[in-house]
């Protein structure tokens, strides 16, 4: 046992690991099994992640394969298509979520507003029924009902009278489209978490704001948001997480070869050189960039709100 | 916490309270039904073709209602039996993956909110590292392929049952939600961590074990990415998902398939939609049964001062 | 802080380190295969051999045909399908080509599923783990190339083919001679593949007669056509995205064809955006689009069900299709449009004016195998002997047919007629077991010609339009002569393999852009997107095959 000095500049006794293992032994035998998990599922594979330093052959394998230090690195950071698809990446998720984070919140609250139970329920359920659907289904239905030449949306507009609007086959169009359907798409599942959060909040503190004479919308702001603000802030750290990650499926099912404005994308580019390339060294190379830049700004956001006085992920 | 109310809040007068909240419950109301409907649109969209003449299907001239109904596709769906027992099949894999899941994730994300726990920040890094770093398909197959689990049921069950996302999610909910003080005089009182796990923070925690649980299942019954690389040889314990994308997959084949000599013995377009109302049906069903799981008031009585 | 920072990083260096360990160790790690890239002729002499055509009776190899001393065991990889109730690794015929032919020389088949549409992956995680099976196969050359780029086949001895497989052999000697050889060394073998003209293009008769015109006979005829039932109010001639398989220049070039310039630009895996005849195609395009004749959103139409869908529903009057006995797009044509007729176009109706109509010629082989780069000396000889095997027309015609009497009967001319609704145990699967016989044969022969063309109108034609597949035939057999099959290079070209992914979306988005420019700015548009593509990887393409012409390195 050591005697040191402490933040406050106390001497105090500093306990040695075992003490602890000792002392919380039970906390740390719940947590034997799920760090076995992580470590036979999560980190026994992650040691693929070295094919981004190899020039990878599949029957090399990961040893055999000839190191090649950052090449394959130089190799992608020197092709203009990767940092458009940079700016594509970062521009959708970050529209996306700047429309699409509130928007569950906002439903949630209205949601628990509601006096009848049934439509509730019943909302509630319909709402996130597009979570169900994949996206292929979702591309071709947005084609059939927002196709410029033959969409439903569009015969029934220009039977009022109107002019055709190109809801998906014109760069800007596409990218208020790609939004709006995405978040339509997340937005009634993403509530259910907050419908669970706003009933953790105590009803001890309703009942003290009416008496306060607080109304509907007061009540909301001063009691429901801050009494979910950790679900919020978790929330949006793990999803400040993914905005340079995303998947391939949402934009390739929505993107037609016309309007390429903005659907090349990285998750796009990780398809096409894993997958149809069979280029590996290259789709985990910019996987790995993926993930680091995940992990700085995940690290980064956590800090933030650690310091603005949240507990924070970590 | 009362005075910053009182000086913030306007003084609200009782009767016009009342016409303004029945008109903004109207307004909510009428809110939500819109956005509702173009949520169940799609899914009616679905059914009609489910339930159309193929020629109507491929044409693209079925919109809300079926045209040439006909049940064709759904007397097929259920006269397969391969898609029957793909259907006992995932309802078995989901259940166990849920089941595995929620064990690992309770007891995890409990220890981990405890603020007193060493190593606790180390140990919550560790976990979120793994959601934004991973090997890749190849290395996961080689590790299932070392592992002895492929073409076995578990390959879909163990390896994403521990979700580092559904842990934080979880930890979050028991950090701001469960009062330090009402864990801590249990400890007193000398109970274990085991018993206050299961006696005091399980009961307490309803709403979000309730949302967890539903993740881990909606999760594992939409996903077929993995059965897709791991179920290969042994074609009794595909799952529904699985089924449903091969016959997308054959379908949207037609060019090739007929070049190659296929002979279609099914509708794809019909048959389509009809499996994705199959396959979607009962996960939709789940949700309203545990909705009485978000029950206010749980903490009522539970904390003092 | 530091602290805490520090041992974290230790840690999770520690924890990966450990890991990388558990997970590499144990693994079978080979030795690198030999990538040579040699150029000599390819060798026809074995090992112990002078290097002529000499006599062989089992010099060097070792006689199986009383069976194997120990019992060996072969994985033939099949295409599951996901069929209904059909499980490809166990069922009536893997039991029948295990007792006829596994029983009887001691060797244990094992079928291996891989999934149609995801054969690459299934492929290169089971290479990764060393559990593919005996045959590596692709339909594709360009995909079979990848595969022995990354060591995955074995080089062949063709002198061991002949010796295991004569009459497999003598059936693909030439192909494989010709076709199996990379960089001096042969490493494929083939299926046959016997002429197919079931891909036909269907247009609306009825349309054609409702504005008074006949068959087009060339481009210029069709475009008026088109132009026709477009002020009729008919509808407009189709259109679908061209993604692959580049065919689409075939009626715009030269003839006759000069043997260099087809080697250097006509490429089914590349278009070749910079040649004149792809000048004139998209030229035409453009003004078909610029005029209401194709469909405007020809580019949404990226498979066959969106492509399909125009047909159907009477939007468009002309489509493409490999025509099947099963196919029912002309029912659900009638379905929607009752007075709808159904006829084939000429293809001479896409050629310009002054040329002629040409097309690809199919390749002589249908699968593309080579052999897993770990299978042993005996394991080898046992596939050679299952080829063999299989090769031998009453087994063909049983995995074709199944049992006479049961799944079939004869006609009086020989021709075998499925039972119909036959559901008994000798049920073949639902593409006739064609995805274990693909391996010697791409569709069922029959010696006699007649008989031929017999089984191929009832394959090919939906029941009461037999009339389709004999007029495709009568095209068929009249254009025949302007039939030209793909230059091969005996040598690798590096660039179309490592560009070809990146110039396919390239193209896309290029030629689209060209088709849908106003006619007056379609020459500047085109320069541009020419530029954009030679700079995107095609300048390298042209660099690298330009001098493997100069050295005569092509076929």
């Amino acid at each position: 046992m050591k005697m040191v000095k402490n933040d406050a500049g106390v001497l105090k006794v500093r306990k040695g690991f075992l003490y602890y293992i000792k002392k919380d032994w039970q906390l740390y035998t719940l947590l034997l099994l799920p760090i076995l998990f992580a470590l036979v599922f999560k980190y026994g594979p992650m040691f693929g992640l070295i094919i981004s330093f190899k020039d990878y052959k599949i029957i090399k394998g990961f040893l055999g394969s000839k190191w090649v230090g950052f090449d394959v690195f130089k190799k992608i950071f020197e092709d203009k298509k990767f940092w458009e698809a940079c700016r594509n990446t970062l521009l959708l998720n970050g529209l996306t979520l700047v429309a699409g984070f509130p928007m569950p919140i906002i439903l949630a609250i209205l949601l628990n507003e509601l006096k009848g139970k049934y439509f509730k329920k019943v909302t509630q359920t319909v709402l996130y029924l597009p979570h169900f659907l994949s996206w292929v289904v979702i591309g071709a239905l947005a084609y059939q009902l927002f196709g410029y030449a033959d969409g439903a949306i569009n015969n029934f507009i220009e039977d009022l009278g109107g002019s055709r609007i190109p809801f998906l086959q014109e760069d800007y169009h596409w990218l208020v489209s790609y939004v709006l359907i995405n978040v339509w798409q997340t937005m009634g599942w993403g509530t259910i978490i907050y419908l669970a959060a706003i009933s953790n909040v105590n009803p001890e503190l309703y009942e003290a704001a009416t008496v306060d004479g607080a109304g509907r919308f007061a009540k909301i702001k001063y009691v429901t948001l801050p009494g979910i603000r950790s679900t919020i802030v978790t929330l949006l750290i793990m999803q400040l997480g993914r905005i340079m990650g995303g998947s391939f499926e949402t934009v390739d099912a929505l993107s037609n070869v016309a309007t390429t404005k903005f659907t090349r994308t990285i998750p796009v580019l990780v398809y096409r050189s894993g997958i149809l390339n069979a280029k590996y060294s290259e789709s985990t190379a910019i996987g790995l960039f993926q993930s680091v830049i995940a992990l700085i700004l995940v690290l980064g956001t956590d800090r933030i709100a650690k310091k603005l006085g949240e507990d924070g992920l970590i | 916490m009362e005075e910053v109310m009182q000086s913030k809040v306007k003084e609200n007068k009782p009767g016009s309270n009342s016409l303004k909240n029945r008109m903004t419950d109207w307004i909510i109301k009428l809110v939500l039904f819109l956005i509702a409907l173009t949520c169940v649109l799609p899914f009616v969209h679905v059914l009609a073709k489910s339930l159309s003449n193929e020629a109507y299907v491929i044409a693209q001239q079925v919109y809300l209602y079926p045209k040439g109904l006909n049940f064709e596709a759904y007397k097929k769906v259920f006269s397969d039996y391969s898609i029957i027992r793909s259907f006992f099949v995932t309802i078995f894999v989901t259940f166990s993956f849920t089941l595995t899941g929620m064990i690992l994730t309770v007891c995890a994300a409990y220890a981990l909110s405890r603020k007193h726990l060493k190593g606790r920040n180390v140990i919550t890094f560790l976990f979120m590292f793994t959601l934004y770093f991973a090997g890749g398909i190849i290395p996961d197959y080689l590790l299932m392929n070392k592992l002895g689990m492929l073409d076995t049921i578990w390959s879909i069950i163990l390896p994403l049952a521990f979700s580092p996302y559904n842990l934080l999610i979880m930890k979050t909910s028991f950090q701001s939600s469960l009062s330090d003080s009402l864990i801590e005089s249990a400890v007193i009182d000398g109970a274990s961590q085991f018993r206050i796990l299961r006696s005091i923070v399980l009961p307490l925690s309803k709403p979000i074990l309730a949302t967890i649980t539903l993740f881990y299942a909606v999760g594992r019954w939409n996903a077929y990415q993995d059965a897709l690389f791991y179920i290969k040889q042994n074609i009794n314990i595909r799952p529904l998902q699985l089924k449903l994308y091969y016959l997308i997959a054959t379908s949207t084949e037609a060019v090739n398939a007929a070049m190659e000599g296929t002979a279609q013995y099914t509708n794809p377009e019909v048959l389509k939609a009809a499996c994705i109302i199959f396959t979607t049906l009962p996960i939709i069903c789940v949700y309203p049964f545990i909705q009485k799981y978000f029950v206010k008031g749980t903490m009522i009585g539970a904390v003092k001062g | 802080m530091k602290k805490s920072l520090f041992k974290l990083t230790s840690f999770i260096m520690a924890m990966l380190l450990i890991m990388g360990l558990v997970s590499a160790c144990g693994k079978k790690e080979e030795p690198t295969d030999s990538n040579k890239t040699s150029t000599t002729a390819p060798k026809k002499d074995d090992k112990g051999d002078s290097g002529e055509d000499s006599t062989k009776d089992g010099g060097g190899y070792t006689d199986y045909s009383n069976g194997f001393p120990e019992n060996v065991t072969i994985q033939i990889p099949v295409y599951d399908r996901a069929f209904e109730n059909w499980d490809v690794k166990d069922n009536y015929y893997t039991k029948w080509i295990q007792s006829e032919f596994g029983d009887k020389y001691n060797i244990t088949v094992e079928f291996i599923a891989i999934g149609r549409s995801t054969e690459v992956q299934d492929y290169t995680q089971m290479l990764a783990a060393g559990t593919a099976p005996d045959i590596i196969f692709h339909y594709d050359m360009p995909q079979a190339l990848a595969y022995y780029n990354e060591g995955a086949t074995q080089v062949l001895d063709l002198k061991e083919i002949e010796y295991y497989a004569p009459t497999y052999y003598a059936n693909m000697k030439s192909t494989i001679e010709q076709y199996g050889a990379v960089n001096g060394e042969y490493h494929f073998f083939f299926a046959e593949r016997p002429e197919a003209y079931n891909w036909v293009t269907l247009i609306r008769q009825d349309w054609i007669d409702k504005v008074g015109k006949t068959m087009p006979q060339n481009l210029t005829e069709l475009n008026e056509l088109l132009k026709a039932w477009k002020e009729a109010g008919l509808g407009n001639g189709g259109g679908n995205l061209v993604m692959n398989n580049f065919t689409y220049d075939y009626p715009f070039r030269p003839w006759p064809i000069d043997r260099n310039e087809r080697a250097l630009y006509s490429d089914l895996s590349v278009a070749a955006f910079t040649w004149q005849p792809t000048y004139d195609y998209l030229k035409n395009l453009n003004y078909q689009y610029n005029n209401g004749l194709i469909d405007s959103e020809f580019y949404l139409n990226t498979d066959d069900a969106t492509t399909q869908a125009d047909f159907v529903s009477g939007n468009s009057g002309i489509y493409s299709l490999y025509l099947s006995k099963n196919s029912t797009v002309i029912e659900n044509l009638l379905i929607n449009n009752p007075e709808a007729k159904v006829s084939i176009l000429d293809p001479k109706a896409f050629v310009p004016e002054g040329k002629v109509p040409q097309s690809r010629a199919y390749w002589p082989f249908g699968m593309i195998m080579g052999i897993n780069h770990s299978t042993s000396a005996e394991e080898r000889a046992a596939v050679w002997m299952y080829l063999e095997w299989m090769s031998q027309p009453e087994n063909l015609f049983f995995l074709q047919n199944g049992p006479e009497g049961e799944t079939y009967t004869k006609n009086e001319v020989g021709l075998a007629i499925p039972v119909a609704g036959y559901d008994g145990e000798a049920r073949l699967s639902n593409n006739m077991n064609k995805d274990y016989w693909c391996l010697v044969i791409e569709s069922a022969q029959y010696d006699d010609l007649q008989l031929n063309y017999q089984a191929n109108l009832n394959n090919w034609a939906p029941a009461g339009y037999e009339y389709l597949i004999e007029d495709a035939y009568k095209y068929y057999e009249e254009y025949r002569q302007y039939m030209t099959p793909d230059a091969l290079f005996t040598v690798v070209i590096e660039s179309v393999a490592n560009n070809k992914a990146e110039l396919n979306d390239l193209w896309q988005e290029l030629y689209v852009k060209c088709v849908m420019a106003p006619e007056a700015e379609f020459d500047k548009v085109y320069q541009e997107c020419a530029e954009e593509y030679l700079a995107a990887g095609y300048q390298e393409i042209l660099d690298e095959k330009t001098e493997a012409i100069e050295n005569g390195l092509f076929n």
